[in-house]
């Protein structure tokens, strides 16, 4: 055992003496790690945070009932619990308020109803409860809301006051007596009920038609269904980090076993045997694995902070209400970030271990054998660069509507096309310097920085290709963003043909999902300035045996503006549709359903059972990922008994002044609307705007991963050339010495890092705009089953070919503060 | 009645120091506690009881109940004990200032137990409800009291017979009352003093003597049931002293036709309360006679122990020298302790004559403070 704990003491030297490569590998390990673990911690906190969402109060129950629209009425409480007997059942009225720019949801219970947990309300001072239902507008907040017993929240026109604190399960929930929520209203936002799956088909079965029971674990399904793309989505997004590093790693122990191939000749010398060097090599890749991403799993908890705002935020737009909750770090989230980066390590370390191990102790100390190695292996990985790339074309074009398979597709695309660049490099930089030659007169400095960058290929080419994937994902992410951007606009564009909304909103008023009374329609109607009206109403109906949302459309004349027809919908589609022949289906519904124009789809009726209906049309929509679905009005009042309306659009004539109707309809508002049903009036051109800005927000994490992709490669190219310039001070020390300048010596090494940026930036383009295909046609669909229009954004490759130049200047300032530093006689003895 | 006011008071002032049963979930007493008697009614003085008026509730005074113990048995001879219990409190003296179906300043709570003489079981069962939405409440034409499906249901005037329904998984039960005897007015007409302060005490009717006739649901069985049953009525605002712990409460009825209820309060110190622990007879022509410690003489014969190892007395040898009465009150079932959200010891005794050695009555004891 003397041979390895000699390698250990060798390691441990080679670098304690070289303590900047020791922290850059760690930095670069432990930010891939955290990237991934913030990113997996974020899904993890939203996922639990829904939970906490829909069961509220972590109760017991296992049920919710509501009403299809509006309120379940209080009478029907009373039947439920007293004369059914359902007695684990607890009443729930929802109220939303804001104070100092957070939102708050005010939940009104009663505190009798059932045995509510200790958890959340046995902290409770004696006579707080007697307070809450004895004294008007008092409620109960969290104890981590930072709310204090005595401030007054304003909402609307009432003002609560916090009677007391407690442990609760959200930070933004507020408890009530279900009297205060409820004050002069009637009505009750739910019932959360506790029942087993018997009992809940026993109610299920004498339930009035306008009351509909969901079970939580279902809800949690079709969350994990509806958000699973997304989650997918991130997770790709936090591989790429891992894959960054992972070549980062390898660059480095490459670097470090071509640094100390004399010491690992001398240990072959004296008698250490290649599978010792091998293994002390892993070894070591383990160690500064295990640090790394030990580092990286608190990094990730710190960054995860971050990215879980934007995630609940980004859930809270494209599905449900999540409200952000605290980070849970699991011992599997953790594990898995250590396995995760620990398996790249080493796969990074085995070639360059292998390396090390393979060649006889002479040849070891033979620096040219090494580069000669470098040169043939490039062969090798151009050949096998081109079967990944071969393989991923197969593989997405052959795995159907897997998601999973895209991404693993588009990674194997990354790879190969990375194996690519060595090579193509290699060959890239002989004709740049036969050209310079020519076009420069051999020039000193330019042909120099050529061939230097040449000649340190075997430790240059790894910060090359990290910096290319790295900015090629910024291309294909960002041509990929924009493309949709734009398609969302033209699509925004088409879909509110109307002038003016009337929509009566959820109780979290992020859906148009409440019910407008139907004397707005009356009122409406009398109003000169309107051409024509049309109605719609929101619901979610059972299609194919799960929810839906649909839109119960009461067309006016101009609403076929509203759809933008695909996959071949004839043209009387719309003819059809407005005499209630069949359905409209959104295009992810004809993608995740199979089913086209033609085919039929069963929707369970009020009126008639189950009952098979055409698809007339397939139309764009980017609002529903799980699809959606359109009804002609006529044909919903056939088989339903539900006559409220959640929308009126009004097309105005031409000519009128659009903000004077709009101030007519606010005015109107004030008294046709009840208290406890919000509702907003809103222009086209304010619902555009306003839809755009949630498409912003929604990629703003995006935009923060790819940040994080790049600071990772930008450690690498850092490390690289670090590496680079550092080894080659007795070089440059002879250029000193020959009657360099420092600031020639600088100008050498900052064209060089120059010229590794823009080598970068140019490989990047084409992997970029790939990417953006992938991304466009491939991944988008398969994660929510829309398409979109590609676009070209001509600033996008100018702005990666600048930020990979502006990343590689940046990373040499260091090193090149160093060398102009440096004294000629230490370059030229060594420190 | 002293021993309920003071169980009562108990539940919604000194509970948060109490061990809770029912862990897990919120202290309802706890949380419910500190209501000021301020802008309640008092029982100051006398005043006159009209039947069937006083049955309804009288929401001005801060505490209420409806009462109910009773012995039964099969034609076979098959003995139950039970007990139905409507407690009534009020959070405020005011009404509540919204008009939300839910609005309320009353609380219901409800108890009900069943003592199964031959199994050796004591069942029971408490239920909480705001006395709104329909959940729970009181009405006088026709009489009802109920939480829930729990219910007392009377005539369309008000009157007797009353009919007693409660129902859980464990156990049912449907029993018709009907008065063998007037209305008893405890204390002093009716009123009942409970601290030398004024005011701090109850207005205070029993019936005494209730024929009982009904059926019983348990353990998958149907039985038919008859026996006699014990109403009380009392309701009051007022505190009782600081210095009180507990009680040991009798109420029973013999053989021969007389009854009697007996409270003897036990201080903090341990030591019986010699001036407000008091009690009544009644003979079997319904004539009252007063009595107090000077009268009766109490000697505990016998404990149980709970399994939070206190000790309750179940058995009681209860002179009345007056009459020449030596009794023998021992518990049918030694375990028939109230584990609800106030811990107390209440269940079906028989008397036996300590002369003759036999069974001479039947009845109910409580216990609390212990």
């Amino acid at each position: 055992m003397l041979m390895p704990s000699l390698l250990l003491r060798s390691s441990w030297r080679f670098f304690t003496r070289h303590p900047w490569q020791l922290w850059l590998t760690l930095l670069s390990i432990a930010l891939g790690t955290a990237v991934m673990i913030a990113v997996d911690l974020a899904n993890h906190s939203a996922a639990q945070s829904f939970q906490q969402s829909v069961n509220t109060l972590s109760s017991p129950m296992t049920h919710e009932l509501k009403a299809v629209h509006g309120q379940i009425p209080d009478e029907f409480y009373r039947q439920l619990r007293v004369e059914w007997g359902y007695r684990d059942s607890l009443p729930e009225v929802e109220l939303s308020l804001s104070f100092k720019g957070l939102h708050y949801s005010l939940l009104g219970l009663d505190p009798f109803a059932t045995s509510l947990p200790a958890s959340s309300l046995g902290s409770l001072n004696s006579g707080v409860l007697t307070r809450l239902l004895t004294e008007a507008n008092t409620l109960i907040a969290p104890k981590d809301s930072g709310l204090q017993v005595g401030q007054v929240l304003p909402a609307g026109e009432r003002e609560f006051t916090v009677i007391g604190l407690a442990d609760l399960a959200r930070s933004d929930l507020l408890l009530a007596d279900i009297s205060t929520v409820q004050s002069n209203a009637t009505g009750l936002t739910r019932i959360q009920l506790k029942l087993t799956e018997a009992e809940a088909q026993a109610l299920q079965a004498r339930l009035p038609p306008e009351l509909k029971l969901e079970s939580f674990a279902n809800q949690q399904a079709v969350f994990g269904q509806m958000t699973g793309a997304f989650s997918t989505n991130l997770l790709a997004m936090s591989l790429l980090a891992i894959l960054v590093g992972a070549f980062l790693v390898y660059n480095t122990m490459t670097f470090s076993v071509l640094q100390r191939r004399s010491s690992f000749a001398v240990a072959r010398m004296l008698g250490v045997t290649a599978g010792q060097l091998f293994r002390s090599l892993l070894l070591e890749a383990c160690v500064l694995g295990l640090i790394g991403s030990a580092l990286g799993v608190l990094l990730g908890v710190l960054l995860g902070q971050g990215l879980l705002v934007l995630v609940t935020q980004t859930i809270s737009d494209l599905y449900v209400s999540v409200a952000p909750t605290d980070l849970l770090i699991t011992p599997a989230i953790a594990l898995k970030g250590v396995g995760v980066t620990l398996a790249a390590v080493l796969l990074a370390t085995l070639a360059p271990a292998l390396e090390a191990a393979r060649v006889a102790p002479v040849q070891v100390q033979r620096r040219s054998r090494l580069e000669q190695t470098n040169q043939n292996l490039s062969f090798k990985l151009v050949s096998a660069g081109l079967v990944l790339m071969l393989g991923s074309a197969l593989l997405i074009s052959s795995s159907g509507k897997q998601l999973v398979l895209g991404f693993v597709g588009l990674f194997m695309l990354i790879v190969g096309y990375s194996l690519l660049i060595p090579w193509v490099l290699r060959k890239l930089l002989k004709l740049l310097q036969q050209a310079t030659a020519k076009l420069t007169h051999r020039q000193l400095l330019s042909s120099m920085a050529l061939r230097n960058l040449e000649a340190g290929l075997s430790r240059t080419s790894l910060a090359i290709i990290a910096l290319t994937v790295a900015v090629s994902a910024t291309i294909g992410v960002s041509m990929m963003i924009g493309s949709f951007r734009s398609s969302v606009a033209d699509w925004l564009n088409m879909t509110l043909p109307s002038d003016l909304y009337v929509s009566a909103l959820s109780e979290d008023a992020s859906r148009v999902e409440g019910s407008l009374t139907l004397v707005w329609l009356d009122r409406i109607k009398t109003l000169p300035e309107v051409a024509s009206i049309s109605t719609g109403l929101s619901t979610r109906l059972t299609v194919e045996g799960m929810p839906l949302p649909t839109l119960v459309l009461q067309p006016a004349a101009h609403s076929e503006r509203g759809f933008e027809f695909l996959q071949n919908t004839p043209t009387d589609a719309w003819q059809r549709f407005e005499k209630a022949e069949g359905v409209l289906v959104s295009e992810p519904f004809a993608y995740h359903y199979n089913r086209g124009v033609g085919a039929s789809l069963q929707l369970n009726t009020e009126a008639a059972g189950v009952l098979k209906l055409p698809i007339l049309g397939v139309f764009r929509d980017y609002s529903a990922t799980q699809g959606m679905l359109v009804l002609p009005r006529g044909l919903y009042e056939r088989y339903w008994q539900d006559r409220n309306i959640s929308s009126i659009g009004l097309t105005l004539k031409q000519g009128v002044d659009t903000p004077l109707v709009q101030q007519q309809l606010q005015a109107w508002a004030k008294d046709l609307q009840p208290v406890n049903q919000s509702l907003v009036i809103r222009s086209n051109t304010e619902i555009r705007e306003n839809s755009l800005q949630v498409f912003d927000r929604t990629f703003a994490i995006t935009h923060v991963l790819r940040v994080l992709v790049l600071i990772v490669a930008f450690v690498g190219v850092f490390s690289a050339l670090m590496a680079l310039f550092l080894e080659k001070g007795r070089e440059f020390a002879i250029l000193r010495s020959t009657g360099f300048t420092p600031k020639q010596v600088q100008i050498l090494v900052l064209s060089q890092a120059a010229l590794l940026g823009l080598l970068a930036g140019l490989f990047a383009l084409p992997l970029g705009w790939l990417m953006s295909v992938v991304l466009i046609d491939i991944i988008n669909q398969r994660s929510f089953g829309w398409t979109m229009h590609s676009y070209f954004f001509a600033d996008t490759p100018l702005q990666a070919l600048l930020l990979a130049v502006v990343a590689a200047l940046l990373a040499s300032l260091y090193p090149v503060r160093r060398i102009g530093q440096l004294s000629i006689r230490e370059g030229l003895y060594g420190r | 009645m002293v021993a309920r006011l003071l169980l009562l008071g108990l539940l919604l002032l000194l509970s948060a120091c109490e061990k809770q049963s029912d862990s897990g979930s919120i202290n309802l007493n706890a949380a419910l506690g500190g209501i000021p008697a301020d802008g309640f009614a008092r029982a100051v003085e006398p005043r006159p009881f009209t039947f069937p008026q006083e049955h309804a509730a009288h929401p001005e005074f801060r505490n209420e109940w409806w009462y109910i113990t009773g012995n039964l048995q099969t034609e076979r001879g098959r003995q139950f004990g039970y007990q139905v219990t409507f407690f009534r409190i009020a959070l405020s003296p005011n009404s509540p200032q919204t008009v939300s179906n839910w609005a309320t300043n009353q609380v219901w709570m409800a108890h009900i137990a069943l003592t199964d003489v031959e199994g050796q079981k004591h069942l029971h069962d408490q239920r909480f409800a705001r006395g709104a939405a329909g959940l729970a409440g009181q009405k006088i034409q026709p009489f009802k009291v109920w939480l829930e499906d729990w219910q007392i249901l009377g005539q369309a005037n008000g009157d007797f017979p009353w009919t007693v329904q409660v129902a859980n998984t464990d156990f049912s039960l449907k029993l018709t009352l009907q008065p063998e005897k007037p209305a008893v007015l405890q204390g002093k007409q009716g009123l009942s003093q409970k601290s030398s302060e004024a005011g701090n005490a109850s207005y205070y009717y029993s019936f005494t003597r209730l024929a009982s006739t009904g059926s019983i649901h348990y353990q998958n069985q149907d039985f038919q049931v008859t026996g006699s049953s014990w109403l009380d009525r009392e309701w009051s605002t007022s505190a009782l002293g600081k210095d009180q712990a507990g009680w040991d409460w009798f109420s029973l009825q013999f053989k021969a036709g007389q009854e009697l209820m007996f409270y003897q309060l036990h201080k903090t110190s341990g030591e019986a309360d010699q001036a407000y622990s008091q009690g009544k007879w009644i003979a079997a022509d319904a004539s009252t006679r007063n009595l107090s410690l000077k009268d009766v003489e109490l000697q505990p014969l016998q404990y149980w122990q709970a399994t939070n190892g206190t000790q309750y007395p179940i058995v009681w040898e209860l002179n009345y020298p007056a009459i020449k009465g030596r009794w023998r009150v021992e518990a049918v079932v030694d375990d028939q302790l109230m584990e609800t959200s106030v811990l107390y010891w209440e269940g079906a005794v028989r008397v036996l004559d300590l002369e003759k050695n036999q069974v001479v009555g039947q009845g109910y004891l409580e216990l609390s403070g212990y």
